[in-house]
């Protein structure tokens, strides 16, 4: 009772601390999210990562949505396939993360010699009687 | 007395020198980190149109079935594509933790670790080249489906 009677006597207090409680708790479960979920990864307002944010095409498609009624016509086929061909096209210049970035020699490691070669490793001499 | 000798064609890894790997490999990680930069940029991009083409699909085979055209190779192929964008994703994902586990172990005191990392953030990285050109093959065939299939009504 003593407890509670004290805890009266400071409810702002009590108040505040309910409050830092929730927003820390609320805090670490974002941020246990935000981990897990990996969404750390494709967020580019890390530290580090101001260089490249330019590179990502953040522009809005203005244009409505492609429509799902309507007849199949000269017209609708035509604005299908502008729309279609101008994703593909940027598609096919993007990196396609070839191989080579990660090669030995992009990396600077010298390589030793890779040469097959046949060895004698042994030689089995069996007498007969 | 018979004589048999015994050959074993022995075959030698190709693989630097751990000396080689410890005196390069922090101007490597370099390389890695920007590379790791680079390649997120592509992720969010190459995402971001495999979603749109995939809207387009749908949205396409929508409007031919509400004009009574029947395309089970354009939904077919539609349904291809959006399990090879989740397959994509994913080895993205394997692919990103490789090269994170590259670039942050302590390469000079762990030489033959860090090239074994290496060597499995190349074998990720390639599944996700496979990746990008199953979906350039998919999102081709489409267009070659749908072409076909207004050439034969006209």
């Amino acid at each position: 009772m003593k407890f509670l009677d004290r805890l009266k006597q400071y409810k702002f207090g009590v108040f505040l601390a309910l409050v830092l409680l929730i927003s820390i708790g609320i805090t670490i479960g974002g941020m246990i999210i935000y981990r897990t979920s990996g969404a750390y990864k494709y967020d580019l307002s890390r530290p580090g990562y101001e260089d490249i944010r330019g590179d990502v095409d953040n522009k809005t498609d203005e244009s409505a949505p492609y429509s799902t009624n309507g007849p199949i016509d000269k017209d609708a086929l035509k604005d299908f396939f502008d729309r279609y061909d101008k994703i593909t096209d940027r598609l096919n210049e993007m990196n396609n993360y070839g191989s080579e970035v990660l090669s030995d020699e992009n990396l600077n490691f010298q390589t030793r010699e890779f040469i097959p070669e046949e060895t004698v490793v042994g030689e089995i001499l069996e007498s007969t009687p | 007395m018979m004589i048999a000798s015994v050959f074993l064609v022995v075959q030698v890894i190709a693989r630097p020198e751990d000396s080689a790997i410890s005196a390069n490999c922090l101007a490597a990680q370099s390389i890695l980190k920007r590379l790791e930069k680079a390649d997120i940029s592509t992720r969010i991009n190459r995402g971001s149109d495999y979603d749109k083409l995939l809207n387009l699909m749908f949205a396409m085979n929508a409007r031919l079935a509400s004009n009574r055209i029947a395309a089970p190779e354009l939904s077919e192929i539609t349904a291809q594509f959006s399990e090879a964008i989740d397959k994509f994703r994913s080895h993205y994902d394997g692919y990103n933790d490789d090269l994170d586990r590259v670039t942050d172990i302590k390469c000079n005191e762990k030489p033959g670790e860090f090239y074994d990392f290496l060597e499995k953030t190349r074998i990720s990285r390639k599944k996700l080249h496979e990746d990008v050109g199953k979906l350039k093959e998919l999102f081709s065939e489409y267009k070659n489906k749908l072409n076909a299939l207004v050439e034969d009504r006209s």
